[in-house]
């Protein structure tokens, strides 16, 4: 039983911490089919991260810092796209200059704005993303095996968790059933025929790129606002 | 500070180029047609 407990509790610190890394294939999985490298996606989280927690310390609201990060991330991401879509530059040059200066002007900013040693402040109750208990989670504890898969692999995670599992689907389902999914699959396996059916391939890729920076910028959120807010 | 500035150099000199390219180039054939290979062209300026 108690390897049962065991096995339990490794899998709900697994469903923790690949919520990050789920967020980030799914942005990178956009980005890609549109067929724009991205090489600069955890720069994009590291400043959707610190524009998170810096926002909800400062403006006392979890969900205020999350739309600050989508908006940081989303910013760099059409930094991104000016670069290598508009101007056609190196697109891997262009990532490498994003994580570059993520890496430098968060801890820059950092500094200025907390006098933390590059750090944002620790995230009060109510600044921060807190655990959801499902109903029920503590009366079915006590039943055998369903109660502890209940109550602490289902039940009390974040809401950022549950948004990131079900982007998955979701995502599928924009990328393979609708009209958005196949024009973008479409420009990045050929984006003469798109161009020739009359689709602005410029555009649809810069909206692949705003959906990567949206997905990173929760990604970069829930590093900050959850993981690492965790009391 | 130094690395944002290294990020800010990559960006704008790496990914950018084709952003100042044309104008730089414009602005080095106007002092020198030869340097950009263009034979200048004699009575009528630059």
């Amino acid at each position: 039983m108690d390897i049962f407990i065991a096995i339990v509790q490794i899998l709900d610190s697994t469903i923790r911490l690949s919520v990050p890394l789920l967020l980030a294939c799914l942005a990178g999985l956009y980005s890609e089919r549109a067929g724009v490298f991205d090489i600069g996606l955890e720069g994009k989280m590291l400043v959707g991260a610190f524009a998170g927690a810096a926002a909800a310390s400062v403006l006392h609201s979890a969900l205020l810092g999350l739309g600050m990060a989508i908006l940081v991330s989303v910013a760099f991401a059409l930094i991104h796209g000016f670069a290598s879509i508009t101007h056609r530059g190196n697109q891997i040059v262009s990532g490498v200059a994003i994580n570059f200066i993520a890496a430098g002007s968060t801890v820059m900013l950092g500094q200025a704005w907390f006098q933390q040693g590059g750090r944002t402040p620790a995230l009060q109750p109510g600044e921060r993303f807190e655990a959801i208990v499902w109903p029920g989670a503590d009366a079915i504890r006590g039943v055998p095996i369903i109660g502890p898969i209940y109550a602490e692999l289902i039940s009390g995670h974040s809401i950022l968790v549950y948004l990131a599992f079900l982007m998955v689907p979701f995502t599928w389902w924009v990328l393979f059933r609708t009209r958005f999914g196949l024009r973008l699959r479409a420009v990045g396996e050929n984006p003469a025929a798109v161009d020739t059916a009359g689709i602005s391939v410029a555009w649809l890729r810069y909206r692949a790129l705003i959906c990567t920076g949206i997905l990173t910028g929760i990604a970069g959120a829930y590093l900050s606002m959850v993981q690492m807010a965790a009391s | 500070m130094i690395v944002i500035i290294q990020g800010l150099v990559i960006l704008f000199a790496g990914a950018l180029e084709h952003m100042f390219r044309p104008y730089i180039q414009a602005v080095f054939a106007s002092f020198s047609p030869r340097s950009v290979g263009m034979e200048a062209v004699k009575g009528k300026g630059a």
